[in-house]
């Protein structure tokens, strides 16, 4: 690919809307006679519905609709329908819906809330996943009879929704052969997206029974899809509208609170229904990122050489699957990440409890088994008198190499070596960092690495669609979502490169409206300008091709004698003799008024190439279709009288293939590490005893702020070209949080000497740790 | 939102004020940093709400060597720590604790009034201002009164203010320079309530050298170590008479678990902090 604008920090094409507040998201939207939506939530983790009373709600003045499981028996669920829209018999988790009101304003929607009379009867509940896992409390007793795609594996009577199992070469061959066996646990609690806005959906049903829904969404499509699947009803009917949305993070992937709204809206045709939800409510009732726990047994040479692998991760899923199920089964073919390991047995659980929903969270389980792969590295670092940095490149994936699920390593997949070496020079690696005078305040430093591929059905599908105008600009239509990752500003770079014009000629058409914009899968998994830039580059060569055969048909010369160039097409071998661009992209109008061609409408669609699902014993196969490699590093200073932890530096570099706007990327980079230090440090969903959840505001749930910053944040690049793509690239979004616990939790180590494997890493748990250490 | 109906008034002067308050369920506010949360979360549903910051005698700033600084309940805390240059010169700790309240945007509303009569024992304003033996101004239709800082406080979120009462302004006594800190640890360094909070303040540092410490989040209410500033006061800060003073300042603290941090850590670290600012300070050496 020729590159003209790939590669430069061309300034965000959505930035004059951002920073004047112009930018309409759904919270800014209001429609005639619009009627306000609230709804009503379980108390209880776990309780059978006795009887559910709603008729004094129903006489309130000013209550259009109230809605419950009768008017509402639908479940949805990506993988997996288990969710039901509102709780039929039984409630699972503190929050979730039971019954919801449309009211002419949110005050009489809120007393109207308080007129429903429901009765329970609290059963025995479960909270923690390995408890969850013996089966004494069923959370779904009808698990067996729910729909799910055929690639999930369930244990009814575990309260398993997912088990997924790697197997690879001979692990207990592989112990057999080994110096060394070395054991450890590692865990972490469930955290929460915060994005900056929560979710809100408005819904407005039509007398012919068509439905749109606007909604602060990531994936248009699906939620469509999900919504039409579960209300029973055809694609055709469902339009869904997505504005921009204000932070997703994986918490607005597929369908979450919609359904609530629409129910509540085809109670009352013609009239719109908005809900917004409370931060409370965005907390306790969307989804937040699963708990989990490992078990890690490693089998290692003298020489530091990874010879065999076992773990069993179990992820806390809360009381719905949602997308945990292939969470599960991503951290279950990934494990033991960026490093080759010849003998892998890998079990990966997903299992219901009472506790908050789980689902997808950038980094989409990569996050967890990373920080269980790459503590588990430093205690083998450690064990065998190792430096930590020299063992893991003693294990790196290089070409030749296979992975955990079997898929060969080319030049191409990209260099996590590089990445370490660079972020350790970054860091100062292996350099003793200067100590602060006050002796009971250590400096450390340490690194960790990374691997994360899309996690994605083999066949989830792109398409653009590329519109000439009249006077040759051009407007770009697309379904991925601008969540703030800087999408509709890379792919006018790399349209601008394809098509050969100024990306001042281009606009993204948005909102994204699935009525109107061609078909895509889903904003998720860091896949955008990797599968999207194949579709736009197919949609490029047609729009060109339609060009150049007007063109060649005017000019009286072959089309692969043409070259389109800024505003012209023009004889490659006599540049002078060209048409305006703008002559033709509507098609040619001869002298004498006949006309040839017809508007230019380039149209460029895409599947994953080659990817099969996995066989279900052995997890063998290839589900992955691209791997980005990175490595992380951080600088801490630790009080070893209060037990306080300060970030001086960190440094993240990844194997971008090409980065196609590096001043995005280096934001993206530096946001993601830090969402990483907040879970790091002090970020957990926290319940009481009996299961309800308490940091259910940001009172108690604390995220980073411009006061928590290191002195000093570096992203960098490596750049090692992606063969399945035209433009190099591959994802890069996720993968800034991902190993930053593990790289602070080593730089914990490297300056106090205690090693804390269960996050957050807490002033308490340093200062226990550190008492241990010296009695 | 806040989910249920409520009247608001803001009056101009404290007399209509007054009457307004007498009405059945009128709560008085300021900034609303505490007042309109609680309201949303529907935790107090008052039926009349009462704004007095458009009061302007409730604006007013003074200072003296004699008089103290006196500090009217509307001043919101930016004001007061950037328009009145004395707090910083005159009050250190007292203006650094300020500086640990909430965020910037919270103290562009909140006031020093409103912090007190909230009375979270987590009140990072209070522990500094009990350390300066500060004083209430309260007034009411029936007159006024003053009250002891120290003795205002009856429990957590509440105290001695009766029905009809609002605070008017604080006095905070000036008695010579002094230095000192305020120690706050919290989950994040910005925008959360402090796990525990220690003032140390060192009145007249060059002269008779007086140690003042309180303490907020780790007893009902914030707490001033009296006993362990008797024991002190006239010592040699050696390694025993600090580590003695440090555990007396301990005993006087009764922590307990929440969602910010466990019993047993506050209580450590009522411990370790009072030496800790003393050795920042520069006045000890030893290291724990």
């Amino acid at each position: 690919m020729r590159e003209k604008y790939v590669g430069k920090p061309i300034p965000r094409v959505d930035a004059y809307e951002k920073v004047t507040g112009t930018a309409v998201y759904v919270t800014d939207m209001f429609f005639p006679r619009m009627l306000y939506g609230a709804v009503l939530r379980s108390p209880h983790p776990h309780a059978k519905i006795k009887k559910i009373d709603v008729s004094k709600a129903k006489a309130l003045e000013g209550v259009a609709a109230v809605v419950t499981s009768k008017e509402c028996p639908y479940r949805q669920g990506i993988y997996l329908v288990d969710r039901p829209i509102f709780a039929t018999d039984r409630v699972r988790y503190v929050g979730e819906p039971v019954a919801a009101v449309a009211a002419e304003s949110m005050e009489i929607a809120m007393k109207a809330l308080e007129l429903i009379e429901v009765e329970y009867e609290p059963l025995p509940a479960v909270f923690d996943p390995l408890e969850a896992m013996k089966g004494e409390v069923l959370i779904h007793p009808d698990l067996a009879s729910y729909e799910r795609l055929p690639i999930y594996n369930i244990e009814p009577e575990k309260n398993v929704f997912h088990h997924h199992k790697t197997r690879k070469g001979d692990v207990e061959k592989g112990f057999k052969e080994a110096d060394y066996i070395i054991e450890g646990e590692y865990s972490l609690p469930q955290i929460y997206h915060a994005p900056l806005e929560p979710h809100g959906a408005i819904a407005f049903y039509d007398f012919n029974g068509n439905l749109t829904v606007w909604s602060s969404a990531q994936s248009p499509y699906t939620l469509r899809n999900l919504i039409a699947h579960a209300f029973k009803m055809s694609r055709h009917k469902v339009r869904v509208i997505a504005p921009y949305v204000g932070g997703g993070f994986g918490g607005k992937a597929g369908i979450n609170m919609e359904g609530i709204v629409i129910a509540l809206a085809m109670q009352v045709p013609g009239r719109h229904v908005k809900l917004i939800y409370s931060r409370e409510e965005d907390i306790m009732a969307t989804v937040v990122r699963q708990g989990m726990y490992a078990k890690v047994k490693a089998g290692v040479k003298k020489d530091g050489t990874l010879v065999a692998w076992e773990e069993t991760m179990v992820f806390d899923g809360g009381a719905y699957a949602e997308y945990g199920t292939n969470v599960v089964r991503a951290a279950g073919y990934t494990t033991p990440g960026p490093y080759y390991v010849p003998n892998i047995k890998v079990d990966s659980y997903g299992v219901y409890t009472n506790h908050l929903v789980g689902g997808a969270f950038r980094g989409f389980g990569h996050g967890e088994l990373h920080w269980a792969v790459e503590r588990h590295m430093d205690k083998i670092a450690k064990t065998l008198g190792m430096d930590p940095l020299e063992l893991r490149l003693k294990n790196v994936l290089r070409p030749g190499h296979t992975n955990a699920m079997g898929q060969k390593m080319h030049e191409h997949t990209g260099n996590v070596e590089a990445c370490l070496k660079k972020a350790a020079d970054l860091i100062g690696y292996g350099e003793k960092p200067e100590q602060p005078k006050d002796r009971v305040k250590r400096r450390g430093r340490g690194i960790a690495a990374l691997v994360k591929a899309p996690a994605m059905p083999t066949n989830a599908a792109s398409s653009v669609v590329i519109k000439f105008n009249e006077d040759a600009s051009v407007t770009l239509q697309v379904s991925i979502q601008e969540i703030g990752q800087g999408f509709n500003t890379a792919i006018t770079q790399m349209a601008a490169d394809a098509l050969h014009i100024s990306p001042d000629k281009i606009k993204v058409v948005f909102p994204i409206d699935t009525d109107a914009n061609p078909y895509e899968w889903q904003t998720v998994a860091s896949r955008a300008l990797w599968t999207v830039g194949n579709a736009l580059y197919r949609a490029a060569e047609d729009a060109l091709s339609q060009i150049k055969n007007i063109a060649s048909q005017v000019l009286g010369v072959a089309p692969y004698n043409l070259e389109v160039e800024d505003d012209r097409v023009y004889i490659k071998y006599d540049p002078e003799v060209y048409i305006p661009l703008k002559d033709i992209v509507m098609g040619y109008t001869y002298p004498d008024g006949h006309a040839i061609g017809g508007p230019v409408i380039g149209r460029g669609s895409f599947v994953p190439e080659r990817l099969t699902n996995l066989d279900p014993e052995t997890g063998q196969g290839n589900a992955a279709a691209e791997w980005t490699f990175g490595a992380e590093a951080a600088e801490v200073e630790v009080d070893m009288e209060t037990g306080e932890v300060k970030i001086l530096k960190l440094v993240g570099v990844f194997d971008a293939g090409r980065v196609v706007n590096p001043m995005i990327a280096a934001g993206q980079i530096i946001g993601g590490m830090v969402q990483g230090m907040g879970p790091a440090l002090f970020e957990q969903i926290t319940y009481t005893d009996d299961g309800k959840p308490i940091s259910i505001s940001f009172t108690d749930y604390k995220i980073p702020t411009i006061a928590d910053m290191p002195d000093e944040m570096i992203a960098d690049f490596v750049e090692t070209p992606e063969a399945t793509s035209p433009f190099g690239v591959r994802g890069i979004a996720e993968h800034p949080m991902i190993s930053v616990p593990p790289a602070i939790a080593s730089a914990i180590y490297d300056a106090v000497g205690v090693d804390i494997n269960d996050l957050p890493v807490t002033p308490e748990k340093i200062l226990k740790a550190l008492k241990e250490k010296h009695s | 939102m806040i989910p249920f109906r409520f009247s608001y008034h803001k009056p101009s002067s404290l007399s209509e004020a007054f009457e307004i308050l007498s009405e059945d369920g009128a709560v008085p506010m300021l900034g609303g940093t505490d007042l309109v949360v609680k309201m949303r979360a529907k935790r107090v549903t008052p039926k009349v709400v009462v704004d007095l910051k458009f009061i302007d005698e409730l604006h007013n700033v003074s200072f003296s060597e004699d008089e103290g600084l006196v500090i009217g309940a509307a001043v919101t805390m930016n004001e007061l720590i950037e328009d009145f240059a004395v707090v910083k010169e005159r009050f250190p700790v007292f203006y650094q604790a300020i500086k640990k309240v909430g965020a910037y945007q919270t103290r562009n509303r909140a006031t020093v009034a409103g912090n007190i009569a909230n009375s979270s024992p987590a009140a990072d304003s209070v522990p500094p201002l009990l350390t300066y033996n500060a004083k209430v101004k309260v007034v009411s239709a029936d007159g006024e009164r003053l009250v002891e800082l120290k003795d205002f406080f009856t429990g957590p979120g509440r105290n001695v203010l009766k029905p009809g009462e609002i605070i008017h302004s604080i006095i905070v006594p000036y008695e010579s320079p002094s230095i000192g800190m305020y120690y706050k640890i919290s989950r994040i360094k910005a925008v959360d309530l402090s796990t525990i909070g220690v003032a140390l303040t060192i009145i007249d540092p060059d002269g008779k050298r007086d140690i003042r410490v309180a303490l907020a989040s780790v007893a009902p209410t914030p707490v001033r170590a009296f006993k362990a500033e008797d024991y002190i006061r006239d010592k040699e800060l050696s390694a025993s008479s600090v580590e003695r003073f440090a555990e007396l300042v301990q005993e006087s603290t009764s922590p307990i678990t929440d969602a910010r941090g466990s019993k047993e850590y506050r209580w450590e670290m009522a411990k370790v902090l009072p030496k800790r600012i003393l050795r920042e300070l520069g006045l000890f050496e030893g290291v724990a």
